[in-house]
């Protein structure tokens, strides 16, 4: 194994590069501002997300893919001698597409409407804030919340789907959790 | 291994089908379903290989080992590895091809170039029809702007109306509607958003909206009504597009976007394709030499039975049986016939088995026979071949069969004396008369031994080949025998016939010097006086030659009694303790008393003796060793002398009567101890010793009664 000595510092700088690179592209979504409004009809989730797309995604979208975003939410009660449970889910999701038709980005809401954007950055900038419809939370004591926002590979063509070794598509944001009253 | 190689066949037939149907977009199959069939395809590809590499282990273990028919199944193997391998390959690089050349025609450029003209079509005719709704926006803004202002409402009316337009909307900046006017009256208005009413102060601002699959134009303008320049206000048209247009135009987009995803896709599409085909192609191949190694065991199992069969047949186990399959083909029949064939061989073999069996009892019965047979058998062709030889052939002859000799002749290299028996022999087979029996004694020396032997031939007819069968007996003692008897009958007579008329003869002599004596002159006298001493001492001599006559030819008839032999021997030598020569006795240590007749035994151990010391007589420092041996329920004695040792012409008939090296004898003394010591059931030999001397050695039974 003395060969494996004479590369040491190779297969170190290596693994760590592998490493970063792996981090950066697990963390191309970075949210934050979390709040919690109550409201008529419940709990509102809001929260701000930074969305970061690569030059591959770019490039599918100026195509014609649309791409989407599921936001998972999920409410958890702590239990102290077993492990927590759900006791509230919701997940959302919008779309941006390109229509080519109309030189423009169609972004789909959250809450179901088109809306037409001349550039990219114009609908970035617009879903920026994010205000998700938790509905009525029966405890808000003990509780945690945890977000992510990832792409929605599944809604790709097929052939992107099963691109094996490509990591351009799997963009998400970390599993952010946070104590439910503590949000403010 | 079969029902193994069965179920990996089915899995992977599922998986193939699986995975085939997964390259659809189905929802069924997602994206982790295709991932997860494809490792399982993989896992699978492994696992065949395994069971391949497995198989192939085994096979050439089998080959090492040499058992029947792995070679056969080897071949057969590789012959349906090639017929599969060959053929799917060329079939797995053409369809490569095909496929590559597929995925790259859908990517033609005229079909690009078609479908981008296509969708530049649709926006041209967009933005054709949202420079006519500015036009008619500018012309609408400028007649209501100028036109008094109770009349606007109707003016706009009646231009939308004249421009076909579906709704009119004027609003102020907080957008607020002013006038409004529809083609649908139970439409609720849209409003302009904010963020266009700013975009459109300075100019027309448009954009085309999706509302359930139908395009809208929008236009938005800035109003300037006469009377109040500085208002802000703005007038927004809304126009759809016409159905057949945007139809087509949303079509035209939809197949250009399909277009643009697969183009995008173009590389994956293609890994994705070759991936499966090339697992596909893994697959069967694999399967198919798997499924390969049990079709061959079924072809090669019923050959690899009959070659094990044909070996065991060929180590002479004829009980070997092929399972019959029931086949009625080539191999069944083959089956059946072999499984005939050694039936038929296990009979004769059972048959010949118990032949061999009962012929070996036989051989071994007359081997019994011969061997204690007390005359010697040989059995010779015309070559004079020894064919077979009884064991007593060879103590007689002094020759082995299988060391020394094979052919009779061989038998002249060994005795010169055996020339006589086989040019006999030679004779009689030369002759032809084979019918006749014939016999003839020969007397041989063999071994510094002079034998008598009898040679009777008899001729065996064996499917027309004489053979011989040479009847051997060692007459030797027999002869002996015969000679001491006729010796006995003749010194009976003698002594008969010669005592009689002694004693007138001894008394008429003495009488006749008694009468004569005082009649005679001195010389007369004196010759009668010698004459009749001689008579008389000749008579003497007579008599005492007629004694040992008689004693040689009396009946035999013993005095047995008990007697310690030690202090027997003691008298005996107590009487010779004056004599010149030494005398030495070897105790025998046993004390047990043996059963003799005392006086003839005594006259034996005189009779040596006085011949030891005769023999003696110019001998040097002249000495008899005597010794008594106990062995073998005998007893044996040795009497050993320093002196000459016995003359070799008269050695071997040194018992017969009459035969002596002394000058002065009667020839009788040793004729008279072999008679005593045969009487006793004992046998006596005189031996020559090489260093010098001799050795009278003779034996007696111990239990002798």
């Amino acid at each position: 194994m003395s060969y494996l000595k004479k590369y040491k510092a190779l297969l170190i700088l290596t693994f760590f590069t592998f490493f970063l690179l792996n981090e950066l592209i697990a963390n191309q979504i970075n949210l934050g501002n979390f709040n919690i409004e109550q409201s008529a009809e419940g709990y509102d989730f809001l929260l701000e997300q930074d969305l970061f797309l690569n030059d591959d995604i770019l490039k599918a979208v100026q195509k014609g893919i649309a791409i989407r975003f599921n936001i998972d939410t999920k409410i958890w009660q702590k239990r102290e001698f077993w492990f927590d449970k759900v006791i509230h889910k919701k997940t959302v999701f919008f779309e941006i597409k390109y229509r080519n038709l109309l030189k423009k980005y169609e972004l789909k809401e959250i809450n179901g409407n088109y809306k037409l954007f001349a550039t990219l950055d114009d609908l970035k900038k617009y879903i920026e804030p994010i205000k998700i419809k938790l509905g009525k939370v029966n405890k808000v004591e003990n509780v945690w919340i945890n977000v992510q926002i990832n792409l929605d590979t599944n809604r790709l063509p097929k052939p992107l789907q099963i691109n094996f070794g490509e990591k351009s598509w799997d963009i998400s944001s970390k599993n952010y959790s946070m104590e439910f009253e503590k949000i403010n | 291994m079969r029902y193994l190689i069965t179920i990996f066949a089915l899995i992977g037939i599922s998986l193939l089908i699986l995975l085939a149907r997964s390259l659809s977009n189905s929802d069924l199959i997602s994206n982790e379903t295709f991932r997860l069939l494809l490792i399982f395809n993989v896992i699978f590809i492994f696992c065949l290989v395994f069971l391949i590499a497995l198989q192939i282990f085994k096979l050439f273990r089998n080959i090492k080992k040499e058992i029947v028919g792995s070679r056969l199944t080897l071949r057969l193997v590789i012959s349906f590895a090639v017929m599969i391998i060959v053929p799917v390959t060329v079939l797995y690089l053409v369809s490569f091809n095909f496929l590559t050349k597929s995925i790259d025609s859908w990517f033609n450029v005229k079909v690009e170039s078609a479908l981008e003209g296509g969708l530049s079509l649709g926006q041209k005719t967009l933005d054709i029809l949202m420079k006519d709704i500015e036009l008619k926006s500018k012309s609408i803004a400028y007649s209501i702007g100028n036109i008094d202002k109770e009349l606007r409402k109707n003016q706009l009316i009646d231009l939308r109306e004249k421009f076909s337009i579906a709704q009119a909307i004027v609003v102020d900046n907080k957008n607020n509607i002013i006038f409004i006017s529809s083609e649908d009256i139970m439409n609720i208005p849209q409003l302009p958003e904010n963020d266009d009413l700013l975009k459109a102060e300075q100019s027309f601002f448009g954009r085309i909206i999706d509302l359930d699959g139908s395009l809208y134009l929008k236009s938005l303008v800035p109003v300037r009504f006469n009377e109040d320049l500085s208002r802000k206000v703005f007038l927004e048209l809304t126009q759809p597009i016409p159905i057949a247009i945007s139809n087509l135009a949303v079509s035209v987009e939809s197949v250009y976007e399909e277009y643009q995803q697969l183009a995008y896709s173009r590389t994956s599409l293609k890994i994705i394709y070759s991936l499966t085909l090339t697992l596909v192609l893994l697959l069967a191949i694999l399967s198919s030499v798997a499924l390969s190694f049990v079709i061959s065991r079924r072809f090669s199992s019923p050959i690899s039975q009959l070659a094990a069969a044909t070996v065991e047949v060929s180590k002479g186990n004829f009980n070997k049986v092929i399972p019959d399959q029931g086949k009625n083909d080539e191999l069944g029949m083959l089956v059946k016939s072999f499984n005939s064939m050694t039936e038929q061989l296990n009979t004769a073999t059972l048959s010949s088995e118990k032949n061999r069996i009962r012929l070996e009892e036989a051989t071994k019965f007359l081997d019994s026979v011969l061997t204690n047979l007390s005359s010697g058998v040989l059995v010779i062709n015309k070559n004079l071949e020894i064919i077979q030889a009884n064991k007593e052939t060879y103590n007689i002859l002094n020759f082995d069969s299988k060391k020394n000799a094979k052919n009779l002749n061989d038998l002249k290299v060994m005795n010169n004396d055996y020339s006589q028996i086989i040019n006999f022999i030679s004779k009689f087979i030369n002759e032809g008369k084979y019918k006749k029996t014939i016999s003839e004694d020969f007397k041989l020396r063999i071994n510094d031994h002079e034998k008598i032997i009898r040679l009777q031939i008899n001729t065996i007819k064996d499917s027309s080949v004489y053979i011989f069968s040479l009847l051997i007996d060692d007459i030797t003692d027999v002869s002996e025998a015969q000679r001491h008897k006729a010796w006995a009958e003749v010194a009976r007579r003698l002594a008969h016939e010669i005592k009689n008329p002694l004693t007138p003869i001894q008394l008429s002599a003495e009488r006749l010097e008694q009468k004569l004596k005082d009649k005679l002159n001195t010389s007369d006298l004196d010759l009668l006086s010698r004459s009749t001493s001689t008579i008389v001492n000749q008579v003497e001599s007579l008599k005492l030659m007629v004694n040992e006559f008689s004693e040689y030819s009396r009946p035999p008839k013993l005095l047995l009694e008990k007697i310690n032999i030690n202090n027997f021997i003691k008298e005996i030598l107590d009487l010779y303790e004056s004599s010149r020569i030494t005398i030495k006795y070897k105790r025998l240590n046993f004390e047990d008393l043996i059963k003799i007749d005392v006086n003839k035994i005594r006259q034996v151990f005189i009779n040596l003796i006085e011949n030891a010391i005769d023999a003696l007589h110019s001998t040097k420092n002249p000495s008899l060793s005597i010794s008594v041996q106990n062995r073998m329920e005998k007893i044996i004695f040795n009497f050993s002398d320093n002196g000459p040792g016995v003359p070799s012409e008269i050695l071997n008939h040194i018992f017969e009567p009459y035969v002596t090296s002394k000058k002065k004898g009667t020839g009788l003394g040793l004729a008279i101890v072999y008679k005593i010591i045969e009487e006793h059931k004992g046998e006596i030999k005189i031996i020559n010793e090489k260093k010098g001397g001799t050795t009278v050695q003779f034996y007696i039974p111990l239990n002798y009664e």
